[in-house]
């Protein structure tokens, strides 16, 4: 390995909190700190990270051949889940039935008042609340729906209204 | 003189940004101590908008995510409502504004 593959920079890519990480690793293996040792530890550091890299891909390649039902479960446990937002299927539905101006006034506002409650809820580890959050929140936006679209009927008519002899 | 006629959530919503302070929809519902719903606050808010009574203008925050909000703040013609709210209810017995 060439000395430009062990530089600081090298090895903040693999590891942004390098400089803790060797110090750590100086200390662990009782050597001074030193320039010299601050190199070497470096480099055992790359070269166990880089390890790690293939090691990682490897195992990726070789699950991704199998079919699911053959990974390990340790393997599917680690799997990450992703979630969308609470409202996002109804942030999709919302914008398209209503003009723009009407969906950022009315329901991109309820949409985000949802998420920050909802996540101030996971924050404080109450998933019951944030769940609870999510199904009135969306029956709050049905409400605003229908009274939308009732205050819209109710303007037309009253326009008609007027404009009866 | 044509005196506005407020309902009791515009009342209600303009009492609370009275003195030019500027609030979002949910601390206007939770302020309100139920008389403002979540589902129709911001139905009622675009509709003052519309009227005059109040202005908004969406909050420019690059350090905060997700979705934008927006900030509502009463406007000349909503203070005048509401002073000619507050003339009619002291003008009434017990000055209570239903």
């Amino acid at each position: 390995m060439s000395s430009e593959n062990n530089s600081p920079e090298q090895l903040f890519r693999l590891r942004p909190d390098y400089e803790q990480v060797c110090f750590a690793e100086m200390e662990r293996q009782g050597l001074e700190k030193t320039r010299d040792n601050l190199t070497l530890v470096m480099r055992q550091i790359i070269i166990r990270e880089k390890r790690g890299q293939r090691l990682f891909a490897h195992k990726s390649n070789a699950y991704l051949e199998l079919p699911a039902e053959a990974w390990p479960p340790d393997v599917i446990k680690q799997s990450p889940t992703l979630y969308m937002p609470p409202g996002a299927r109804a942030n999709g539905i919302l914008s398209f039935l209503f003009p723009r101006r009407v969906f950022d006034a009315v329901f991109a506002q309820a949409i985000a008042d949802m998420r920050s409650e909802h996540a101030e809820a996971l924050a404080a580890g109450d998933t019951k609340k944030a769940a609870w959050i999510v199904a009135r929140d969306h029956t709050m936006l049905c409400l605003a729906v229908v009274s939308l679209v009732l205050t819209g009927i109710g303007k037309k008519l009253a326009t008609v209204w007027k404009l009866l002899p | 003189m044509n005196f506005p006629r407020l309902s009791g959530k515009e009342f209600c919503i303009l009492d609370q940004l009275r003195g030019g302070r500027e609030f979002y929809g949910l601390e206007l519902v939770k302020e309100s101590n139920g008389t403002l719903k979540r589902g129709t606050v911001y139905v009622t808010l675009a509709r003052m908008v519309e009227k005059g009574y109040l202005e908004s203008r969406q909050e420019i925050d690059p350090a905060e995510a997700g979705m934008p909000r927006r900030l509502y703040k009463i406007t000349g013609e909503g203070s005048r409502a509401l002073s000619a709210a507050d003339a009619a209810a002291a003008a009434l017995e017990g000055g209570s504004h239903v």
